[in-house]
């Protein structure tokens, strides 16, 4: 399993894990996702840099 | 703590024990030690990532932090979505392809062993200083609680996270996390519910958000240049993005907590579920904190909230103890009866009578704040060795003078079986890293029975190392900071040589390998010699070692046949 200190094992073969080849998979509904939690945090930024005169408007 | 809190105390921590325990108890090969198990579901690792990353230290320093400085806390999170939505994309699928158990092994397929094992034994270090701290913290309570030494509650508590997780395993740990989340979540809920309930008898509610914001408690967003500021909207941002890149992408106690599920899409999405709940829940926990101190605005708070070091220093310098007692006295009095004045002004939409009231309060607040850092002096000047610092018992304090009868049992059961649940995650990446990186390369022939052998042990002795450090740790300051900065001393370096392991093709291994140790020197020269706040170490340690990297290939060049494996990679 093992290989020498300062071998490369993607080399030559003895690293103690494989790295199969495998084809990405589609990116389906991912970029959607990522984007409301994106969303998100700017509205929570903004949202935050409001607080102070949302939460305590001059009488 | 009353029988009742005791009661509910020892059922919540039993039942959370007891729970753990029945989950691990088929735990009979190294392969589900240490990995834990396929069958946990997205929303079972999400709360075991949350729940990883909120331990005690969450729950008793960060409402301190709110105490003394507001909201503005909030902005070290703001790179976390960013963060879970880049691993999310790019790290995870990576790491599933490659069937990996810990993220170092990547490190040895991309570059060389060295470079693997000088980057695992980063994490060991790292996580075995931050796991100290995560045993110091709930000692406290129990201090605080019980009267005992500190020496004794850190072994206790250490040695129960110990017995626990050598017992368990990866796979407790994930199931029990999910209980824990459950307790913590009604606990913060139940703490800002009674924080309110005693604000409102003395203040109505929306006068008590006006009086917080005219303290500047609720300025969240700072957005500000400054480098030498720790907690801006651009630090938060960019230095807050390279820190939780590092933290969820190459520190194994995370790693193993999403590793550990079936099909990539669940890891993928436990990740993004972390990046939408944690900026809210730790909003929510600061919230508390702010409700804490406006409590404390409109009723006494101690001249400290660290009474043990009070009561000291009150033996030694009577005499300087009672004066500073008595300015705290009138002073509060005062800023109490601009208070009430401040409270009439809004009730009367009269703009210049509340600026006026609100401009005394700060005075006064000012003045307040001038007398605790007289009392700090007084104490360390009473006990050179002591340490006077309170903001971490400011929310235990309110806790055990105010909390009704059996919430108390409750909150302290939460802090406690917080700790025992991150610890338990760090002590169980620990252990798996040491064997994983260290025992089977130099053991490739162990039988499964040893390195389950191998990897119990190695959990125990890194308890003993987190015991020993929880042990120093009275030293620090605020403990919610100063786990954040020794993260912050290894991340950088850590994240940049996985980030030239996926992008820099040409970069070899004796490159990679020796950027790292520039890097790590580069981060420790500015926390030594500049006022660099600690969330840039991420972003400069991780430049340093991009940058000297690529450099450092000129001079070692990847071999031609090595680039043949990258596909795969």
């Amino acid at each position: 399993v093992g290989s020498e200190p300062g071998a490369n094992p993607a080399q030559d073969g003895s690293a103690t894990v494989s790295a199969p080849a495998e084809p990405r998979p589609p990116l389906g509904a991912w970029p959607r996702l990522y984007a409301v939690v994106l969303g998100m945090l700017a509205l929570e930024i903004a949202l935050l840099k409001l607080l102070p005169s949302l939460l305590t408007p001059a009488p | 703590m009353t029988r009742l809190d005791w009661l509910v105390l020892g059922g919540t921590l039993a039942a959370i024990v007891g729970y753990g325990w029945w989950k691990g108890r088929s735990v009979t090969t190294a392969d589900s030690y240490l990995r834990g198990g396929a069958d946990l579901r997205w929303w079972t690792l999400g709360l075991s990532i949350v729940a990883t990353q909120a331990s005690a230290i969450t729950f008793l320093s960060v409402p301190g932090q709110a105490y003394e400085d507001g909201l503005g806390f909030i902005q070290f999170y703001f790179g976390l979505p960013v963060a879970m939505v880049l691993l999310s994309a790019v790290l995870v699928p990576r790491f599933h392809r490659l069937k990996l158990t810990t993220a170092y092994q990547f490190l040895e397929l991309r570059f060389d062993r060295r470079t693997r094992q000088l980057v695992a034994l980063l994490f060991l270090i790292s996580r075995g200083l931050a796991s100290g701290l995560a045993i110091y913290a709930p000692a406290l309570v129990l201090s605080a609680v019980l009267g005992w030494p500190a020496v004794w509650t850190n072994g206790l508590l250490g040695l129960a996270t110990i017995v626990y997780t050598v017992l368990g395993g990866s796979r407790a740990v994930s199931r029990t996390q999910t209980l824990q989340m459950a307790v913590i979540l009604t606990g913060m809920v139940a703490a800002f519910a009674v924080a309110l309930s005693l604000i409102a008898p003395q203040l109505p509610l929306g006068q008590a958000v006006h009086l917080a914001g005219a303290l500047g408690k609720l300025n969240a967003v700072d957005l500000t240049l400054r480098t030498d500021t720790r907690y801006t909207l651009w630090a938060g941002l960019f230095g807050g993005l390279f820190l939780q890149l590092a933290y969820f992408g190459t520190d194994q106690s995370q790693v193993q907590r999403y590793l550990a599920g079936g099909p990539v899409g669940e890891s993928r999405m436990a990740l993004l579920l972390n990046g939408l709940v944690k900026i809210p829940m730790q909003l929510f926990i600061l919230c508390v904190g702010v409700a804490v101190f406006t409590f404390y605005q409109l009723s006494p708070p101690p001249l400290s909230f660290n009474q043990a070091e009070l009561s000291r220093a009150r033996a030694a310098l009577p005499a300087e103890v009672r004066a500073l007692e008595e300015t705290h006295q009138a002073t509060f009095t005062s800023k109490r009866a601009a208070i009430t004045r401040y409270s009439a002004a809004l009730s009367a939409r009269d703009a210049v009578a509340e600026r006026a009231a609100a401009a005394e309060i700060a005075l006064a607040e000012k003045g307040l704040k001038g007398v605790r850092a007289k009392v700090r002096e007084v104490m360390k000047r009473a006990h050179p060795e002591a340490d006077p610092k309170d903001s971490d018992f400011i929310f235990l304090r309110f806790v055990l003078d105010h909390f009704p009868s059996g919430l108390v049992g409750l909150l302290v059961a939460v802090i406690l079986s917080a700790a025992m649940s991150a610890n338990s995650a760090a002590l169980s990446a620990l252990g798996t890293t040491s064997v994983v990186d260290f025992f089977d390369p130099a053991r490739p022939g162990a039988t499964d029975a040893q390195r389950l052998r191998a990897a119990r042990l190695a959990t125990a002795v890194w308890g003993a190392v987190a015991v020993g450090f929880a042990w120093s740790a009275a030293l620090l300051d605020n403990l919610i900071q100063a786990v954040n900065v020794i993260g912050s001393l290894f991340y950088g370096p850590m994240l940049g040589v996985f980030l030239a392991g996926f992008f820099l093709k040409k970069v070899s291994g004796r490159a990679a390998f020796w950027a790292v140790l520039l890097g790590e020197a580069a981060v420790g020269l500015c926390a030594r010699f500049s006022d660099v706040g600690y969330l840039w170490f991420n972003v400069i340690g991780c430049a340093v070692v991009l940058g000297s990297a690529l450099l450092l290939t000129l001079a070692f060049p990847r071999p031609p046949e090595a680039a043949g494996a990258e596909a795969a990679l």
